[in-house]
């Protein structure tokens, strides 16, 4: 199942679903700020076993203080005020008819865990997560793929600042849920990393029931390439699977030469760093950073690197960017180091007294930070875990990607103790024979899918194609209920919405256009008032709220009509034509109105004209 | 086949399944089904039949840990009554149960942190939780107290939420004077999860122990935020919130200090320690308390009073019941039942005099308590009538013992 020379790669793909929230009654979407702040610590306990997980400590090590800004789709359950309200039905059904569709055993009842995570994004210190299904499958171009879980869980509330010791996170997405799908080691590079992805996200929008939003989709790669396992998290894009693996396999290969050289150097026996104050080399400096920090009060630091020189940044070696990950999690924004100096407004002066300080040998690097005195002790720690953990080349944590610069460390792997169960929630049975007679029915290829769509909405095969592949099947299914009209939902979704937003350079969400549609239909107005409606508020001229009590909306009647097609009659000239009828009784009225009827109209008053 | 009963929860097992063989860790059976970590961490539930156990490991019996901690010299005692500050999740059966150890609620606590302990004292006196408290209870918390308050150590109180305001009341009446401060605290969203109030709670009250307050107090959170704790007068707060961090609010006025960042800030107005803690360890539990509703009848209202030494009705607005209810209150005065009026309000004082129910309810013999708190007023009572001659009743009722009456309320 193994790869070339030892690789192994799995998938983890998040999909978020567009019922309501798991388990308060709280919409998915919806996350503007009402305001309100409130602030938090986590305290890390213990594991149901007794073990504290890795991560946890540290966690507790980085000593944060948390800061939730309250979304208007988020009550007390996500300010974690009140314990969890029921799971969400729809969610649950659509996680287990998934599982099912995947071929995996579906266990008898869906117990709610807690996984500890208490980088604070979630508010109880714990995300809910539930397992539905185990030990399921998924064909490929290149054979199966095992599926080892699949898990309905709440989304975390989304990073909005970081501001040293202190995160900033909104709750709206939090509690969202997410259906997350797990494969076994079983893919053999990163093109089938990425068929694999497509083929499970598939099975998910098929239920209809995936959410729209960019990030809807987030995948999660575990690789390794012998040193321990890596999660890469995060990828929002699938195609990115394919850059993030090679990366990673670059990444591996060059600290596999760095070490060796390292070793080569310094034996690689345990690391002990000395940091010290070197603030008085850089008073007058014209390097940006280091003038703004000791401005803000704070001190340069300096140490020597003991065999890093040559290995900090050059060619394809880079632990200059492992030193400033570990110098990250204690809340630095980074370090300077020698094989990038003079640079970043040091001068060569600076640099040389620096060195006169330091003394480092011709082998050693060295590196300079902006940071307190005071943080010596835990900056030193930091530095040499990171140094420790990478000379044996344990390389298992989990890291996050940016197409920009590549992976990045986040934090150290989770173990499986963090897990223990959801007491305020009980164990949830349901009817696997609904379920499995569900699954049933869910279409097998995109083409099934589009068939389906097409059938169902009286929609061309072209349309419903567009309406699958941009996932717009539940906006379609909706704005068909609202207004009655399913060709016209597709031909809003299809087109008109885009050339709003290039009219009038502005987009709504889905939300908005969904409430002012519904509003518009609450005044027993149909289509065109509806397309009026929204006109005007993608014009800024109206806004969500305002636009169905607006005049403007109400299409004319037949006499209004008749009196302004008299007009035209009466003034003549080419907008009297047929052909240019329409476009002229819209520029007399704004309002909407028919336009067969508008025809209909003109004809008789033609008629009656010419006796 | 392995007999499913005679595995032990934390037993390690290999299991078949549909076919498929699975391992995990055995947490037990409840409601006719097996409960089983799987090795990826997640609980997962089976029929009895549904399984065959291929193999089980043995359990060795757990080793128990000492339950309390002497400190030498320590100024402070922490006691334990139970209560969700004092809870953990018991894995076997899902419930959160009061635990025996409180040691690793205060590991992770500040005064911890960076070398320096704090000395103070634990204590189990009491392991309930707090709506199973009974005043006979309140008085063995009093006992427990008065030895910790004679040894020179102020007390830090952990309790349950739900009755904590009665508890705590109780200990203001029933020590007339407090040599070092008494503290109640305790926790609204359960020490097992991360971002418990449990921890900053405590952190707080310890630090509301350390200040000159005479009478007793409760220390939780100010609002949702993990920075404040609000120090309050035990007989004029009330739990407002079935599930906030911020459920406790002092009625009518405002907090006696207020702990945040580390430092304590007191400036309310209160009574400041006395040289000796003086308890009259009495309460009369022939006390009942009842609520008056629309359609309240006067046969069910006489079942709860009769033959009780006092009554506390909680009325409506300024203290009202129903006219049909005013014959039973009569008689059971004659037969020497005191009754006591209070406001559903919650807010707001008692007054008999604007309309003619609440003459009527005063010249049949009810007592108006002004402002006090229904429980307070319920407390008090007990306290009263175990301590004092009847005939005192009335006049200790409405005078100002504990500063549970408030004179002039505030806009
Ligand atoms: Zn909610």
């Amino acid at each position: 199942m193994t790869g070339e020379s030892g690789t192994k790669i799995g998938l983890e793909i998040h999909v978020q679903l567009n019922t309501g929230k798991l388990f308060c009654r709280c919409r998915s979407t919806g996350e503007t700020h009402t305001g309100t702040r409130i602030s938090r610590r986590l305290y890390a306990t213990t594991g149901e076993m007794g073990k504290s997980d890795s991560a946890v400590k540290f966690e507790t090590f980085r000593n944060r203080t948390f800061e939730y800004l309250v979304t208007e789709n988020s009550c007390l359950v996500e300010a974690d005020e009140e314990p969890p309200h029921h799971i969400d039905g729809e969610a649950l059904e659509t996680a287990l008819v998934v599982a099912s569709k995947l071929d995996c055993i579906l266990l008898e009842r869906v117990f709610v865990m807690r996984k500890l995570v208490i980088d604070g994004s979630n508010t109880s210190g714990f995300q809910r997560t539930a397992l539905v299904g185990i030990g399921g499958t998924i064909n490929t171009s290149r054979g199966p793929v095992r599926i080892s879980s699949v898990c309905l869980e709440e989304d975390s509330a989304r990073k909005t600042e970081t501001n040293g010791s202190s995160v900033q996170y909104s709750l709206g997405r939090l509690g969202v849920p997410l259906i997350e799908i797990s494969t076994e080691p079983d893919i053999k590079d990163e093109e089938h990393a990425v068929e694999t992805a497509r083929a499970i996200s598939f099975v998910v929008t098929a239920t209809g029931k995936a959410h729209r939003a960019a990030e809807a989709i987030r995948q999660d790669v575990n690789v390794s390439f012998g040193h321990g396992r890596i999660e890469l998290k995060g990828i929002s894009r699938i195609s990115d699977i394919k850059e993030c693996i090679r990366a990673e396999r670059e990444r591996n290969a060059a600290l596999g030469s760095a070490i060796s050289i390292l070793g080569e150097r310094t034996g690689n026996e345990t690391f002990n760093l000395t940091l010290r104050d070197v603030s008085e080399l850089f008073r007058d400096t014209q390097s940006r950073v280091l003038k703004k920090g000791l401005e803000a009060g704070n001190q340069i630091l300096g140490l020597v690197l003991p065999g890093m020189h040559g290995l900090l940044k050059s060619g394809d070696f880079r632990l200059g960017r492992e030193l400033a990950d570990a110098v990250k999690t204690v809340g630095l924004s980074g370090l300077m180091h020698s094989d990038e100096l003079p640079g970043y407004g040091v001068t060569e002066e600076e640099v040389r007294n620096l060195r006169s300080m330091l003394s480092p040998r011709k082998v050693d690097g060295f590196a300079i930070m902006v940071a307190r005195v005071t943080d010596i002790e835990r900056i030193r720690t930091a530095m040499e875990l990171r140094l420790a953990k990478i000379i044996t080349m344990d390389l298992a944590e989990t890291r996050g990607y940016n197409p920009e610069i590549g992976t990045f460390f986040l934090r150290p792997l989770a173990g499986s103790e963090r897990m223990y169960p959801e007491t305020d929630v009980e164990a949830i049975e349901y009817d696997q024979k609904h379920v499995c007679a569900l699954s049933e029915k869910l279409p097998r290829t995109p083409e099934e899918a589009s068939m389906e769509i097409s059938r169902k909405y009286g929609i061309s095969r072209q349309d419903a194609d567009t309406i699958f592949r941009e996932n717009s099947l539940a906006l379609l299914e909706r704005i068909s209920e609202i207004s009655s009209d399913s060709r016209w939902a597709t031909r809003f979704i299809l087109q008109l919405k885009g050339a709003f937003e290039t009219k009038h350079g502005k987009a709504l969400s889905e939300d908005e256009i969904i409430s002012i549609l519904e509003a518009v239909r609450n005044r027993n107005l149909g289509r065109e008032s509806m397309e009026k409606a929204l006109d005007l508020v993608y014009a800024g001229k109206e806004t969500p709220l305002s636009v169905s009590a607006s005049s403007s909306i109400v299409p004319l009647s037949s006499q209004e009509l008749d009196t302004i097609l008299r007009q035209i009659l009466d003034e003549g000239g080419p907008g009297s034509e047929k052909s240019r009828i329409i476009a002229s009784i819209r520029e007399k009225s704004g309002r909407p109105f028919d336009p067969s009827t508008a025809m209909k109209a003109y004809d008789s008053l033609k008629a009656r004209a010419g006796k | 086949m392995s007999d499913l009963g005679s595995i032990k929860f934390g037993a390690a097992i290999r299991f078949r399944y549909r076919n498929t063989v699975l391992s995990g860790t055995f947490i037990g059976i409840e409601n006719g089904i097996v409960t089983i970590k799987l090795a990826n961490g997640y609980n997962a539930g089976f029929l009895p039949d549904s399984i065959e156990i291929l193999e089980h490991s043995e359990v060795k019996a757990e080793r128990k840990k000492e339950p309390t901690r002497k400190a030498e010299g320590a100024k402070i005692s922490i006691l334990s009554t139970g209560g969700t500050i004092a809870s953990r999740v018991d894995y076997t059966t899902g419930a959160v149960k009061p635990s025996e150890d409180i040691d690793w609620l205060l590991e992770s606590a500040p005064f911890n942190r960076n070398g320096s302990r704090l000395t103070a004292e634990f204590r189990i006196i009491e392991n309930i939780l707090s709506e199973n408290m009974k005043p006979s209870n309140w008085i063995a918390i009093a006992r427990k107290i008065k030895t910790d308050l004679d040894a020179g150590r102020s007390v830090v109180v952990l309790h349950g939420t739900d009755t904590m305001t009665y508890t705590a009341s109780a200990m203001a009446f029933m020590f007339r004077s407090l040599s070092h401060p008494v503290v109640f605290t305790g926790s609204q969203r359960s020490s097992d999860r991360p971002s418990s109030d449990s921890f900053l709670n405590v952190e707080g009250a310890v630090s509301v122990s350390s200040s000159n307050l005479g009478e007793v107090a409760i220390a939780m959170h100010s609002s949702p935020s993990d920075d404040c704790i609000s120090a309050m007068r035990a007989v004029r707060t009330r739990k407002m919130h079935s599930t906030r961090r911020d459920a406790f609010k002092p009625i009518e006025e405002g907090p006696m200090g207020k702990y945040s960042n580390g430092k304590l800030e007191m400036y309310g107005e209160y009574r400041p320690l006395s040289g000796e803690s003086t308890l009259d360890d009495r309460l009369e539990q022939s006390v009942t308390m009842t609520y008056f509703y629309p359609g309240l009848s006067a046969g069910d209202f006489e079942s709860m009073a009769s033959g009780k030494k006092a009554v506390v009705i909680m009325g409506t607005g300024l203290g009202h019941i129903a006219d049909d209810l005013l014959q039973s209150i009569r008689r059971l005065s004659r037969d020497g039942t005191e009754f006591m009026m209070t406001s559903q309000c919650i807010y707001g004082r008692v007054n008999p005099f604007i309309y003619s129910t609440g003459r009527n309810l005063s010249d049949a013999g009810v007592t108006y308590l002004g402002d006090m708190l229904s429980e307070v007023a319920y407390v008090k009572s007990m306290y009263v009538l175990g301590n004092f001659p009847a005939d005192r009743f009335r006049e200790l009722m409405t005078s100002n013992l504990r500063n549970e009456l408030l004179e002039r309320l505030k806009l």
